[in-house]
């Protein structure tokens, strides 16, 4: 499968080399950078670029390579740890609509169809409000919203693998359901399941970045992308790298997440349609 | 008398569509003797697979009754019916679709014996797999592969080592060979034979192919759309077919008699009458060179007419 | 039920709790949870959402206007997602796998993958400040509404595009566009009257999908051009706990959303015959 991957989609390749690249900058984030990401150096306020701030000074004068790899801790965490959440529960929800079907099923999708139609910023916002604010909050929020989509495919697949002859065959046999569940259909969904959660780990980081932009996702200190593009918005037209540097970062990581997406979804699952 | 293996009364079922309703199987009574085969016959859509599926307790008639060896089990609980799940196998068309492409020949044969708890350990589990491989001819280094790594004839070879690994009284083969190349259908049939000698197995044997059927089954039985046309031992049913159904199926899968040139049946011409729509009286009339006014009128019963049952106007 | 108590919000830290108590009451927020919720569908179905905490303004007064802003704002975003989408959706279609095929793709992909405050900030930056092509903020006349309709068009052209290209290849496949071309057809007619119009049916269920993503995004693109719209409105709800005008602007979305799903089945059953017949 991989191999396959690899001689079909160098661009998926090139996407996962990126976020290997992410993933060990966030976790060597203190042995990269000789600043810490909350010194405050007030004498370096807005610093342009240089060869001792790669991408400059904020405007306290901390160093913006170094909050952004700080960063990237809290906007990785917060891509997948929801999306996995996201995809754990929208696959259940999804495969016990799916079996179960009837009453459950109706209600169970009807949910769903309500969540998904809802703008997704508009739902997080009012939910973000509801709860209050922190951390956690956003991962709940991230779930809240993203489950839904996930159940909408999984149920799909559940209702057509149920229908499949190795599913009846099982029964025949005497396969209980649980196990039929567990065994047949949970393995046949793995590779939808492993697209939708590469695909749903940009959405979460997106909406995450543009909670935190709008100054209600991650709080200061704590520093992600999208918190630092909202506070150097203020600066765009006298320090344009202090937004554009974080925006340039969520692009790439985005970007990457997506290609790996489409290219797993090419070698996995050709039937799942691209949007 | 031989044992009953399995007797069904007056089994009807139909489907809803968007087109309306179609009876699939009509009013069909029909009984398998323990170590018998029962061959159903019958071209596509003429509900020999719903038949098959009800048998088996897969597909909950719509009313009617099936009896295994004297016990009722249509209308059973689920809970009730696992009794007799194990009893009851299935061998499926299409050895393609009916295996689950996720899991090892291995874990495969091992399903049926490890769902109803047959096995002490892993390793008789192991053992018993190996024996079945072996009965149905898959080499034993073959254990670890997945189903895409074998051709259609080896497939059909793991579907039966499921169907037998629980010595089930019963085993429903739904065209086991049709979606097989014909230089492979022989080795199956042959394999099929093999095993009902060796273990005594009963089988009720479907296909569109009377001559996949004529050499495996003891009785045979015609249907038509839902409906069974005539039934009987498979030599009688074979040299004197009094159904003209019957004969139109001979007639295209037997070589041409040359003595017969000239008396042989027409070509049926059509296709088959829609199910959801049958014609009235005879559903084979329109489609019969000697269809009367009699057969648009009145729907024939099957009549015993020794040595078999035929349902038909111009057989008295 | 939800914390944070509006009116400490609104009177600071160091509001006395009996000042608290009078407006509270004034305001009929210590009444029971019921019967504030019974007012207020009360007054919603006569047209009035209460009166904003914050602005000191009937809510119906407030959204009205700004629904009418975010309105055009979503218009133009739409007519740039559909034109640029489909336009470029089609060509990459027609030269699949060609170099103008990969870079519609990349651009596209590009649109679904960049958040959309970094386009509109991007936009802001080159064409407004820079070039001074374009106003910076707000929508005092047409030429406001470019840079945020395609700061907030573009990733629907993405993902129409993408969306597009997948099923007019699928349908050039067909054997009747091989009859179309046999009768003699030109290409460009075989594109437009046959290709196109059996690839619009996904695209058109995909782009009532998208309204609600465009009200997702005029969020972020009416706070970065200062439009005064539904979402800022919200945003502004939300930082000042305004409850009664969050539930005026969420209430108003939902309608709209209700309607553009509504709007889209219409759409479906006039495009395709099959599902006018089933139904």
């Amino acid at each position: 499968m991989l191999r396959r991957l690899a001689a079909d989609h160098k661009t998926s390749i090139v996407s996962a080399a990126i976020i290997v690249l992410f993933v060990l900058g966030a976790i060597l984030a203190p042995v990269l950078t000789p600043y810490e990401y909350d010194s405050i150096n007030l004498a370096e306020r807005l610093a342009a670029p240089s060869a001792e701030h790669l991408f400059g000074t904020d405007e306290a004068g901390r160093d913006v390579l170094t909050r952004m790899l700080f960063g990237s801790r809290v906007s990785l965490v917060i891509g997948i740890v929801p999306s996995l959440l996201s995809v754990v529960v929208g696959t259940f929800v999804g495969m016990v609509a799916g079996f179960h079907g009837g009453k459950v099923d109706t209600v169970i999708m009807r949910v769903a169809d309500v969540v998904m139609s809802f703008p997704t910023m508009l739902l997080a916002m009012v939910v973000m409000y509801t709860l209050g604010g922190g951390t956690e909050d956003v991962f709940l929020t991230l779930v809240l919203v993203g489950w839904a989509a996930v159940a909408r495919v999984v149920r799909a697949e559940t209702l057509k693998l149920k229908e499949s002859e190795y599913v009846e065959a099982a029964r025949i046999i005497g396969v209980r359901r649980a196990r039929i569940i567990l065994r047949h259909i949970l393995p046949n969904c793995l590779p939808t399941i492993i697209v939708l959660f590469t695909l749903e780990i940009p959405s979460s980081m997106l909406t995450e970045s543009s909670l935190s932009f709008l100054g209600m996702g991650i709080q200061p200190p704590n520093a992600s992308w999208g918190l630092m593009v909202s506070a150097g918005r203020a600066f765009l037209y006298h320090a344009p790298w202090l937004c554009f540097a974080p925006c340039l970062a969520i692009m790439a990581i985005v970007l990457a997440f997506n290609y790996l997406g489409d290219g797993l979804r090419d070698v996995l699952d050709p039937h799942l349609q691209s949007q | 008398m031989a044992q009953r293996t399995l007797e069904v009364s007056h089994l009807h079922t139909s489907f809803f569509t968007e087109r309306g309703e179609i009876k699939a199987v009509q009013d069909v009574s029909m009984h398998v003797d323990k170590g018998q085969v029962v061959g159903v016959v019958g071209e596509s859509g003429c509900g020999k697979s719903t038949l098959g599926r009800m048998l088996i307790g897969a597909l909950p008639p719509t009313s009617g009754e099936v009896r295994f060896k004297g016990h009722t089990i249509t209308g059973l609980k689920e809970r009730d019916f696992s009794a007799y799940r194990r009893q009851l196998q299935l061998i499926f068309q299409d050895p393609y679709a009916s295996l689950d492409p996720r899991m090892k020949v291995r874990d495969l044969i091992a399903e049926p014996l490890v769902t109803h708890k047959v096995c002490a350990s892993k390793d008789e589990v192991t053992q018993r797999v190996l024996g079945l491989m072996k009965a149905a001819g898959i080499p034993a280094d073959y254990l670890n592969r997945y189903p895409h790594q074998f051709s259609g004839g080896q497939r059909q070879r793991i579907g039966i080592a499921r169907a037998i690994a629980l010595d089930p009284a019963l085993i429903v083969c739904d065209e086991p060979v049709s979606a097989l190349d014909v230089s492979v259908q022989n080795q199956i049939l042959n394999l099929l034979r093999e095993l009902q000698e060796e273990r005594g197995l009963t089988y009720v044997f479907i296909s569109h192919d009377l001559s996949v059927v004529r050499h495996i089954s003891d009785r045979i039985c015609v249907m038509f759309l839902g409906k069974v046309m005539e039934m009987g031992p498979t030599e009688d049913v074979f040299t004197e077919a009094r159904h003209p159904y019957t004969r139109f199926l001979l007639d295209s899968v037997l070589p041409p008699n040359p003595h017969r040139r000239g008396q042989g049946m027409r070509l049926l011409e059509g296709e088959p009458p829609s199910p959801v729509n049958p014609p009235s009286g005879c559903c084979f009339r329109t489609r019969c060179p000697f269809a009367t006014e009699t057969c648009a009128g009145e729907e024939p019963n099957l009549r015993r007419m020794e040595p078999v049952e035929v349902a038909c106007h111009h057989q008295r | 039920m939800v914390p944070g108590n509006p009116v400490a919000t609104l009177l600071g830290e160091h509001a006395d709790n009996e000042t608290v108590e009078r407006i509270s009451s004034s305001l009929g927020l210590n009444k029971p949870l019921h019967v504030q919720f019974a007012d207020y569908l009360l007054g919603a179905l006569r047209g009035d959402f209460g009166e904003s905490y914050t602005l000191g303004k009937p809510v119906s007064e407030l959204i009205g206007p700004a629904f009418v802003n975010t309105l055009w704002l979503a218009l133009a975003a739409a007519l740039v997602a559909w034109v640029v989408g489909i336009a470029c959706g089609l060509v990459a279609a027609v030269h699949k796998s060609s170099i103008i095929d990969r870079l519609f793709m990349g651009f596209s992909l590009l649109g679904v993958s960049l958040p959309v405050f970094m386009v509109a900030m991007m936009l802001q930056y080159v064409f407004a400040r820079y070039l001074h092509w374009l106003p910076v903020a707000g929508v005092s006349d047409w030429t406001g509404y470019i840079l945020p309709a395609i700061a907030l068009g573009w990733g629907s052209a993405g993902s129409i595009a993408r969306l597009v290209r997948s099923s007019v290849i699928e349908v050039l496949q067909q054997d009747y566009i091989d009859t179309a071309r046999a009768k003699g057809r030109t290409n460009a007619q075989v594109l437009v009257f046959h290709a196109l119009r059996n690839a619009m049916l996904p695209v058109i269920t995909l782009m009532a999908m998208q309204f609600s993503g465009l009200l997702s995004g005029a969020v972020i693109t009416e706070t970065v051009f200062s439009i005064n719209g539904i979402g800022r409105l919200s945003v502004q709800a939300i930082a000042g706990r305004d409850i009664p005008l969050l539930q005026g602007t969420t209430l108003l979305c939902t309608f709209v959303i209700v309607m553009g799903n509504l709007a889209a089945d219409l759409l479906y059953s006039v495009c395709d015959p099959r599902v006018r017949k089933g139904a």
